[in-house]
């Protein structure tokens, strides 16, 4: 059957910032008792529309709910939100914190990411709360999200959502999409990502998939992020999806040792012994002189039953670090162990 | 003279997307003609006034299409033939959406029935008092059985199902043991309660528990989903009641591979609430369909304050007729889509008549929301139902009628047969990656595809 032929009204149209934002105040303003407002931009955008409207419209009380962590009911914490009978418009920032640990973080399995085997507390409630919501308060909601979450919440607190009366989408300029990057990859250490709680790295995973999605970046910057972003999932032990980050930031920048080295760890550490070897020869093949890829491919080869090598392997590492004992140590262990004829014992970690 | 301001604030609030309409409400239209004569009246009704026995009925529908507006209308319909019909829309106090059960519908029910019927309590006090200890225990305080409690104590128990997760567990394993005595007990209060009404027999009430279809889905591996546990594995408890009942059920349970077991278990059809049909099945407009959304702006318009009726729908109120049926016509028959929609346009204006530019900029805000609900690896089965205007039964395109990405039609065909149709929501049509996966459909490249992510 032949679809009838697309028209303008097909066609997106684009709004300019300055037109979204007066349509957004305007809904602020004509807004009669209960609404519900959706807001997607980052919090730094969100502070500035906090400002900005709070100045603008003096004719209402307007007030700012700001969620630190996670809560597992959002009407129990408006309730007891101060003066919550007096406000006219509540701005709602932090949400996400309650969604971020059902999220199943991971680029390229997008399958998992919004994984029905469970529904976050707070949107289970949502959705039959909304009723009450709209009989008790009496004033405008105004959510403010980041990207992922609001996708979260649309495609799993559906029936709240679909009580809104607008929803916005603000990109931040492109020079301050740059400037998050940088910060990321600057604050960017793996010792730092270890000391971070699994809420605050999972935040950060979704938040560079955010960024990814807003902003245009060259090709060295998206694998250099989805290379921070691996580091984080390694520190959350989140392997398997480290490894598909890896995987990207390889795409986009093939020569990359450092995300071959990494992902070889991250392989190694689900036991994919023999992909782990495989990709630390590729990052050896770009960086010869990367003395812990040598070091970690000598460790997987002995794993491997492959003593022989491994200790050239090793060998290779202390010729290009002489300074570390412990592989001096392992060499002699393995020798001993392994291949000097004397030893009568069986290999016993051999699998 | 009100300002332009003032009168688009005032359309803007008529076009509220969350109210359902009371019965009676001047600005329902009715739209049985254009939904393939659905009309929950005969449909639903008559299941009820046409036969002596009890009836347990589904209902179901689009999120959005116009379902508690039509039960309310139903309500009023049936109370108007001499029946005593109590409504209740569950609510987060009686389910918990983690961990929904049948157990808590029940006590939903109970709770509600008590509260309406106002009866004698005594054989739901009875139960209580024969669970004993566990009733205190599970409370978490002690209680006297005194009287008249009975109503308070049942509210008492939902709400600390509701609080408390160790509290609900013995909750459930107190009354789950005892469903068919507190059933029972139930059916022997309503009796009793119906008796001193001027209905007397229990074939007089009808219970009409709504938004039962918000139980988020829940999916585990190798197990049959919460929906189907609780609306199929239980129905056995859910049809104990002993007066009529309609339930409100997931539409994307009904077309489930259950759905056979549903038709089979509870009485007549299960009624869909389908769309406004504003296209036919070749994408020509549908002229009684439009009209029908016309009508729905033209009667929240009106109904605004400060518009009077000198004013003209296109004209005063929408620049030209062509602005109006687009953003009827972009809505696929979707009473709450056409609300939002409605309501960004206006947002975006601030001088009458409503334009052009401002219903395509409500248009494409709307159509990004469709967009963002949908996974990937769903465009191709988007496409594919484009085409066939069928939908499969499995997993894959269920989920799609439930994000509402594939709507359900319905119309009488010239034999003065009804047939069902589904099509992909007029807003996707646009987006690129539709057409992108429509046109490897027409080239027939991607049929393998489809079939595997399904």
């Amino acid at each position: 059957m032949i679809q009838n032929e697309l028209t303008e009204w097909d066609e997106d149209i684009d709004a300019s910032p300055e037109e979204e934002y007066e349509a957004l105040v305007r809904a602020i303003r004509w807004a009669k008792g209960f609404g519900l407002l959706f807001v997607q931009c980052s919090p730094a955008e969100g502070e500035r529309f906090i400002e900005q409207v709070s100045n603008s419209i003096t004719e209402k009380t307007v007030d700012v709910l700001r969620l630190e962590n996670e809560i597992a009911d959002l009407y129990e914490t408006v309730s007891s939100h101060p003066n919550i009978e007096d406000i006219n418009v509540l701005f709602v920032t932090g949400l996400e914190k309650s969604l971020v640990p059902y999220i199943q973080a991971g680029y390229g399995s997008e399958g998992a990411y919004y994984s029905k085997d469970t529904i976050p507390k707070i949107l289970g409630k949502l959705n039959l709360q909304r009723e009450k919501f709209k009989d008790t308060f009496k004033l405008c909601f105004v959510f403010l999200l980041p990207r992922y979450a609001m996708k979260y919440l649309t495609r799993r607190a559906a029936d709240f959502f679909d009580w809104r009366s607008g929803v916005w989408e603000f990109v931040s300029p492109q020079e301050e999409l740059l400037h998050e990057a940088l910060t990321i990859l600057q604050e960017g250490d793996y010792s730092r990502y270890l000391s971070w709680t699994h809420q605050e790295r999972r935040e950060r995973v979704l938040t560079i998939d955010d960024l990814l999605e807003e902003g245009e970046h060259s090709n060295e910057e998206v694998s250099q992020l989805r290379f921070e972003q691996g580091n984080i999932l390694a520190a959350d032990q989140s392997y398997k999806e480290a490894i598909a980050s890896y995987d990207t930031a390889i795409e986009f920048k093939p020569d990359d040792h450092a995300a071959w080295y990494n992902r070889g760890i991250a392989l190694a550490a689900l036991g994919r012994t023999e992909e782990a070897i495989a990709s630390y020869d590729t990052a050896i093949e770009f960086k010869p002189d990367d003395h812990a890829a040598w070091s970690n491919r000598g460790i997987a080869l002995q794993k491997m039953g492959r003593n022989e090598e491994a200790v050239t392997s090793l060998l290779k590492a202390l010729e290009l670090k002489p300074k570390l004992n412990w592989i001096e140590k392992i060499i002699r262990f393995i020798l001993r162990r392994f291949i000097t004829p004397i030893n009568h014992d069986k290999p016993d970690t051999e699998e | 003279m009100p300002t332009d301001l003032e009168i688009l604030k005032n359309i803007y609030n008529a076009f509220d997307p969350f109210e359902a309409l009371l019965a009676g409400d001047p600005v329902y239209v009715n739209c049985n003609e254009v939904r393939g004569e659905e009309n929950i009246l005969v449909d639903v009704g008559r299941q009820i006034t046409y036969t002596d026995r009890i009836t347990h009925q589904l209902y179901t529908g689009h999120r959005g299409a116009g379902k508690s507006t039509e039960l309310l209308r139903l309500k009023a319909d049936l109370e108007g033939q001499d029946y005593r019909v109590v409504y209740f829309a569950a609510e987060e106090a009686d389910i918990d959406p983690e961990d929904a059960q049948y157990t808590d519908i029940l006590l939903a029910c109970t709770r509600n029935l008590l509260k309406e019927l106002k009866g004698n309590t005594t054989p739901i006090m009875e139960w209580l008092r024969s669970r004993g200890t566990e009733l205190s225990d599970a409370l978490q305080s002690n209680v006297s059985l005194g009287e008249d409690i009975t109503v308070e104590l049942f509210s008492k128990l939902t709400t600390t199902l509701k609080v408390s997760p160790t509290a609900r567990a013995k909750i459930r394993a107190m009354v789950e043991p005892h469903t068919p005595s507190l059933i029972e007990a139930l059916n022997n209060f309503i009796k009793e309660a119906m008796s001193k009404t001027p209905q007397k027999a229990t074939d007089r009430l009808i219970l009409i528990v709504d938004s039962l279809d918000r139980i988020p889905q829940i999916v585990r591996e190798n197990k049959p989903s919460n929906h189907e546990q609780i609306f199929v594995d239980r129905s056995e408890q859910l049809k104990m009641l002993g007066c009529h009942v309609s339930y409100t059920v997931p539409i994307s349970l009904v077309y489930s591979g259950r759905s056979s077991d549903l038709r089979a278990i509870y009485d007549g059809e299960i009624e869909i609430l389908p769309m406004v049909m504003v296209r036919d099945q070749g994408g020509n407009v549908c002229e009684p369909g439009l009209k029908a959304m016309h009508d729905l702006v033209r009667q929240r318009v009106f109904h605004a304050e400060g518009v009077d009726s000198s004013k003209q729908l296109v004209g005063d109120i929408f620049d030209t007729q062509e602005t109006l049926d687009q953003l009827c016509l972009m809505s696929g028959g979707h009473m709450r889509n056409l609300m939002q929609m409605a309501q960004e346009a206006i947002k975006q204006t601030t001088r009458l008549p409503i334009g052009k530019r401002a219903v395509r900029l409500a248009i494409t805000k709307a159509r990004n929301t469709y967009r963002n609900t949908v996974y990937d690896k769903q465009w191709p089965l988007l496409a594919q139902a484009s085409q066939s205007k069928e939908i499969l039964n499995n997993e894959a395109y269920r989920e799609l009628l439930f994000n509402r990405c594939i709507l359900e039609y319905r119309y009488i065909d010239d034999e003065g047969e009804r047939i069902s149709w589904r099509d992909v929501h007029p807003l996707l049509r646009g987006v690129k990656e539709f057409q992108a996966a429509l046109a490897k459909q027409v080239a027939g490249t991607d049929n393998d595809e489809a079939r595997q992510s399904s």
